[in-house]
């Protein structure tokens, strides 16, 4: 489908600080003890059997932490992977710094789910960190794809 | 009207790709510099390998893909992150494309996971995209000696939890192979729809 010339122009008159008709996807946030979580978000299965989920975890401390685990009541499993699928035990998060889950890098992977995430429902994720504990987001299911 | 239409299309384009000239469309010598995909230098040749489609027939990459612009991406079903993001950018953008385009173009997703991904297996998973797609397996001698054509490199099993969960990495890069059966661009991960929606049609030109 062409976009019509209005639908065009008004778009052109909107201007590049908006995406046309897209509203930005929701993203979960939170904190935990130093630890602050944004821009958490799993994306609907193609299959039962995998799926993935990311997030910001920012660590305002003075120590650093470490994400030993993932887990939510829907999967049976979860692991961490880092770029090409390289399977990761543990995730560091240095003092001061970040550790960014997202599309392309280290993520949440979950296997083989009891219950299929659907795109707009929420996924609970229970991360648990060396230091600070252990927190549950709901994270917002989105579909694949990047406009 | 339609010069209009594809005039404030171009204008478009070029706010939403800042410092891009505005060059008048399709032209007739094959011009990467054109493409949101970026060049690969030099091109690589269409591979020659015969593997299994969905029908469990055999698929002549190079007779089948004759004449049009057909995107190669090794991957497979259970991969979560780069794989069906890959998938659902391009079915969703040729949905939005001419027929014309539509036509010309052909998505072909070979596995890196033969055990797991058998016709059946791969038919099911691509029609979660687009029916039309092309799927293809074969054992790990018929698949390696595909890959070896490209530079994808090698995939690397990663052992999951227990025996069937493990993992594979492979390359995130999608190759688009025109009418002369060169690559001359490709698609890595980060591509978004837009940028795909900008080249499918300058490619089909071509």
């Amino acid at each position: 489908m062409r976009p019509t010339p209005a639908t065009a122009l008004s778009c052109l008159l909107a201007g590049m600080l908006l995406a046309c008709g897209s509203p930005p996807p929701p993203a979960a946030e939170g904190a935990l003890g130093d630890l602050r979580f944004t821009e958490g978000f799993a994306n609907e299965p193609i299959i039962q059997a995998s799926g993935a989920a990311y997030l910001r975890i920012e660590n305002r401390g003075a120590l650093p932490d470490t994400l030993l685990e993932a887990s939510s009541p829907a999967a049976r499993g979860a692991m961490f992977h880092g770029g090409a699928m390289a399977h990761l035990m543990v995730l560091p998060i240095p003092a001061g710094g970040e550790l960014r889950l997202e599309p392309g890098g280290t993520h949440i992977m979950f296997e083989d789910f009891s219950e299929m995430p659907r795109a707009g429902d929420s996924l609970a994720v229970t991360l648990r960190f060396a230091r600070a504990g252990s927190v549950t987001l709901e994270l917002p299911i989105r579909v694949y794809g990047t406009p | 009207m339609r010069t209009t239409i594809r005039g404030v299309a171009a204008l478009l384009a070029v706010t939403m790709l800042l410092g891009t000239a505005c060059k008048p469309a399709a032209p007739r010598t094959f011009n990467p510099e054109g493409l949101a995909g970026p060049k690969i230098d030099p091109p690589v040749p269409k591979p020659d390998f015969i593997l299994t489609d969905t029908d469990g027939k055999p698929f002549n990459f190079r007779k089948e893909t004759e004449g049009k612009v057909a995107l190669l991406f090794f991957g497979y079903t259970h991969c979560p992150d780069i794989c069906p993001v890959h998938l659902a950018n391009i079915a969703a953008v040729l949905k939005k494309l001419s027929p014309e385009v539509n036509n010309a173009v052909r998505m072909v997703f070979v596995t890196t996971d033969p055990r797991r991904d058998t016709p059946e297996v791969i038919r099911a998973y691509l029609d979660k995209f687009d029916a039309r797609f092309i799927g293809l397996s074969g054992d790990s001698l018929a698949l390696r000696g595909a890959m070896r054509q490209l530079p994808v490199g090698t995939p690397i099993y990663e052992p999951g939890a227990n025996d069937s969960t493990y993992t594979i990495g492979h390359s995130a890069m999608v190759l688009a192979f025109t009418r002369d059966n060169l690559a001359h661009v490709v698609y890595p991960f980060g591509i978004r729809q837009q940028d795909w929606a900008r080249d499918l049609p300058l490619l089909a030109e071509q």
